[in-house]
């Protein structure tokens, strides 16, 4: 994976995960690696990869049961995805009228984008 | 982990420290940066004891280094610290003697894995393979603390990627490892914190995740902090 620069690598590697829970690459109660598995996986230290999990923990993403690792939570699914939406047009707008692009214009603009999709 | 106080070092007229103090936390993978000529094998060196300061402590887990402190550091050497009738099977063999804690059989594989014949010999190595013999003897004991110095400088992008997954690989979070570097786009992802040295003794230390979550790359923050 390549890394963008100036976001911490943790939380990249837990928008990564995300993206996996989100694609159906990774299930309801789907056993995550082991800390180490993907420390190898993503070139980067235990340390990075424990804040990631912990970081996906914390959002309620993922559960970690001690000793035995950590899961996907059930049903974390539909809100991931929902969560990536609101994320994704927030971003989308605040970029649009940034540029000046009226409100009538960016619907305009989606609709035409949908047209020839 | 680390303690450095009040270190000075020279070599005949040249100062390299006159008064430098830093700390190195444990069970991080620190990179040491600096430019050129900065000091950063000197202080390597200092550290596994290879050399004394002169005046000031060095000390690894509040012990000042000496032989004993010695035995419980993996410092990268480089391929010219081997004799010239050596072959890779004999520098490993070599290690075995030396080092208890010299894990044989990670090494063969890890031979395999680096693309080293075990018959070739060292000093006809290209400057890429005997770069890769020196990581994997460095990183197949078994120790607290690792120092590579300039570990990927010679290495191709892909035995590169292999050298960074055979540090990471080797290594666990009860130890600490200390790279020192000028290539930093090669590191930068595997580094828990950067300790910059300067000019007059000045060190900065930073945390990367601290860096980036303040919107900044790690190679912008060195360069900032560099001028």
């Amino acid at each position: 994976m390549i890394f963008l620069e100036n976001i911490p690598i943790y939380v990249q590697i837990a928008d990564d995960i995300k993206d996996q829970i989100i694609a159906g690459k990774l299930c309801d109660d789907d056993k995550l690696l082991s800390i180490r598995e993907y420390s190898l996986k993503y070139e980067v230290t235990a340390l990075t990869m424990q804040r990631a999990l912990a970081l996906l923990e914390s959002e309620g993403a993922v559960e970690t049961k001690k000793g035995v690792g950590s899961f996907v939570k059930a049903g974390v699914r539909e809100q991931l995805k929902v969560r990536l939406v609101e994320e994704l047009v927030r971003d989308f707008i605040s970029r649009a009228k940034n540029m000046g692009i009226s409100n009538d214009e960016i619907l305009e603009n989606v609709r035409e984008g949908l047209d020839n999709d | 982990m680390i303690s450095i106080k009040n270190l000075s070092k020279s070599y005949g007229k040249k100062a390299v420290f006159k008064n430098l103090t830093l700390e190195f936390s444990a069970n991080r993978v620190i990179g040491l940066l600096g430019e050129n000529g900065i000091g950063k094998t000197t202080l390597l060196k200092l550290i596994a004891d290879i050399l004394k300061p002169d005046k000031g402590e060095v000390s690894i887990a509040g012990e000042t280094v000496s032989r004993h402190t010695r035995a419980g550091v993996s410092y990268m050497l480089s391929a010219n610290n081997f004799y010239g009738f050596m072959k890779v099977r004999d520098a490993l063999n070599f290690y075995r003697d030396f080092y208890e804690d010299f894990d044989y059989e990670r090494a063969v594989t890890l031979c395999h894995e680096f693309k080293l014949h075990p018959k070739a010999r060292v000093k006809t190595l290209s400057k890429g393979s005997a770069e890769r013999l020196c990581i994997l003897l460095c990183l197949c004991r078994c120790v607290p603390l690792y120092l590579l110095d300039e570990p990927v400088a010679g290495l191709d992008p892909k035995f590169k990627h292999g050298a960074i997954k055979a540090m990471l690989a080797n290594t666990c979070e009860e130890q600490t490892v200390i790279i020192s570097s000028h290539l930093l786009r090669d590191l930068e992802t595997i580094f828990d914190e950067i300790i910059i040295l300067k000019k007059n003794d000045e060190v900065v230390t930073a945390n990367t995740d601290e860096i980036r979550e303040s919107g900044k790359s790690v190679e912008q923050f060195y360069l900032e902090v560099s001028e």
